[in-house]
């Protein structure tokens, strides 16, 4: 904002936009030879001194200190698998009217533990390892994060626009989560007829998690079949069960 | 119920699957053993 001290010629009548609507009339007196040493047609004005003043004080409002809008651009929907590397998102910057005003911006979401934010740069960052509580037992939970934006310094005006971001499990990628097998405790195995029943040991299979560790998914559900049956072997099946090593 | 009949000598495969519960899409490579 500047302000300006404008004078008017002598005798002369001036009509002065006051903000968006209002306009001023203003009677110069004659006994002070003036002139107008700063003018704008495209400013607006604000007067600081009564309208049967001889003189006025006007403020020329700088056209991006009261915007009249914010149009926000299209925000794209992301996606991030939790655990994964971090996962960047710059959007394109809102417009104003007129062109070219600085815009402020703010994020708020109820995944805000998932994202940071530059709002100089409107750029998003999506990370997180601690836990999957924000997937709510789920595969996966889509959130809003909106993003709101303040223009103006005299008359602030705002907006906002949202986009969703949906937060996924590693749990069930292969290229994130990897299970290995290990040898069987004894092979070969052998039963003979009329045996006790026995159990076929196995040792627990390793979880690997890629690109960083984690313990997040480490709940591991065995299957065991036979050639003979498509029952899996349980841990009372006879005369073969199944047993974990711990 | 398994008849082996003549034979003294019989095999089976036991095919060990696993996956991360609740995720049966996410399978090692299954580890398999002979009896």
């Amino acid at each position: 904002m500047t302000t300006d001290r404008i004078k008017f010629p002598p005798g002369s009548l001036h009509r002065v936009h006051v903000g968006d609507s209002a306009r001023l009339l203003i009677h110069v007196n004659e006994r002070e030879p003036n002139q107008v040493e700063d003018g704008d047609k495209d400013a607006s004005w604000t007067l600081e001194a009564p309208e049967d003043s001889s003189s006025a004080h006007l403020r020329r409002l700088q056209t991006c200190d009261s915007p009249t809008a914010i149009i926000p651009s299209q925000l794209v929907d992301q996606e991030y698998i939790i655990t994964d590397f971090t996962k960047s998102y710059t959007f394109t910057a809102f417009t104003t009217n007129p062109p070219g005003c600085s815009i402020s911006y703010a994020q708020r979401s109820s995944a805000s533990a998932v994202i940071s934010f530059d709002p100089a740069n409107r750029l998003f960052k999506f990370f997180y390892v601690d836990d999957l509580l924000l997937l709510q037992s789920l595969g996966e939970k889509t959130y809003d994060i909106t993003v709101s934006a303040s223009s103006g310094n005299v008359k602030p005006i705002g907006t906002s626009a949202s986009f969703k971001l949906t937060l996924k499990s590693p749990c069930g990628r292969s290229n994130m989560v990897k299970l290995n097998s290990l040898p069987f405790v004894s092979t070969p195995w052998k039963y003979k007829l009329r045996d006790p029943p026995q159990a076929f040991e196995y040792r627990a299979f390793q979880i690997l998690t890629f690109p960083v560790t984690h313990t997040l998914c480490n709940q591991i559900t065995y299957i065991a079949t036979t050639d003979l049956s498509p029952t899996p072997l349980t841990a009372t099946s006879s005369p073969v069960s199944i047993k974990e090593l711990t | 119920m398994v008849y082996l009949e003549d034979a003294s000598i019989a095999s089976i495969t036991i095919t060990l699957n696993a996956h991360i519960t609740g995720w049966p899409d996410n399978k090692a490579v299954p580890a398999t053993a002979t009896i």
